[in-house]
């Protein structure tokens, strides 16, 4: 398996992508606690979906390296979330910390956006 | 920014400045801690914190180069708060959707009904840069605590979080 990482940074946010053959990987690390946060993080996350090449790979949103996310940071996943449960051919994982309250708090309620076919999965580990 | 801590009780000075955020939540957090109160509830009620002053930041009304956000932290046998006050201009929108706002969270018996509608509304809707619209709904959920408001003479709007122990 090749995989191909990239790193962006925004102030104390940095977003880790692997690309895999299967997965594309984005890795969340630090603390995103910006005015406007979608500014830094939409672009990535809708390259992700470009990238994904309409599902054929998995796209995996990792969470567990977060300290700490502002409200504003949830709006950027929320729209991948239901772009990605209108249009269906997406396949999203999200994955968190579970052993952290506001990690369990804040990423459990997005099991609402979780589908039947499992093409969107939200995993505490 | 200036910080008084009194027993139970800190007080911060803070400027309206967006970057002071993270410091109001790391002082917030510190403070709970060192008055006895678990990481999982500090780091809760820090956040209301930061969330309560990002929200000052974004809809107060600062005419003045010295105007200034005050961050309240008190801890009682019985309960929590945080009160975040800051100006608003006399005849604010933005307090119409805060009381708005307040209601429509306070209308549903568990927190977490309100917080999976915003989550579902902001999902589908189109916001202005930089909002959510759910600040205080993420504070009555992850924060367990009860929102209020006041606007005093002098136009300084007072919105405090109270969590009970």
């Amino acid at each position: 398996m090749v995989n191909n990482t990239e790193k962006f940074a925004s102030h104390f946010l940095t977003l880790e992508k692997i690309v895999g053959d299967t997965s594309i990987t984005i890795r969340f690390i630090g603390k995103s606690n910006e005015r406007n946060p979608s500014k830094f993080i939409s672009p990535i996350l809708s390259d992700v979906l470009h990238q994904s090449d309409s599902g054929n790979k998995e796209i995996v949103l990792d969470f567990k390296e977060l300290e700490y996310m502002n409200s504003s940071t949830i709006t950027p996943i929320l729209k991948i979330l239901d772009k990605a449960t209108r249009e269906k051919n997406y396949r999203i994982t999200i994955v968190y910390r579970q052993s952290l309250k506001w990690q369990d708090l804040s990423f459990s309620a997005l099991k609402i956006f979780e589908l039947k076919d499992n093409k969107i999965k939200i995993i505490g580990k | 920014m200036k910080s008084y801590a009194t027993g139970n009780t800190m007080l911060l000075e803070v400027k309206p400045k967006w970057e002071e955020s993270d410091r109001v939540r790391e002082k917030s957090n510190h403070f709970l801690k060192a008055n006895g109160i678990s990481h999982d509830i500090a780091y809760a009620l820090s956040m209301t914190a930061c969330e309560l002053f990002e929200n000052a930041v974004k809809y107060g009304t600062f005419y003045r180069a010295d105007n200034t956000i005050y961050v309240a932290v008190e801890v009682s046998k019985s309960d929590i708060i945080i009160e975040v006050k800051n100006p608003v201009g006399e005849k604010s929108e933005n307090l119409q959707q805060l009381d708005n706002t307040i209601q429509w969270i306070r209308g549903y018996q568990n927190p977490f009904q309100a917080y999976v509608e915003k989550l579902k509304e902001v999902s589908e809707k189109k916001l202005k840069e930089g909002e959510s619209g759910l600040g205080l709904v993420r504070i009555a959920y992850e924060g367990q605590a009860i929102l209020d408001f006041y606007v005093d003479e002098n136009n300084i709007l007072a919105v405090s979080a109270v969590y009970q122990k």
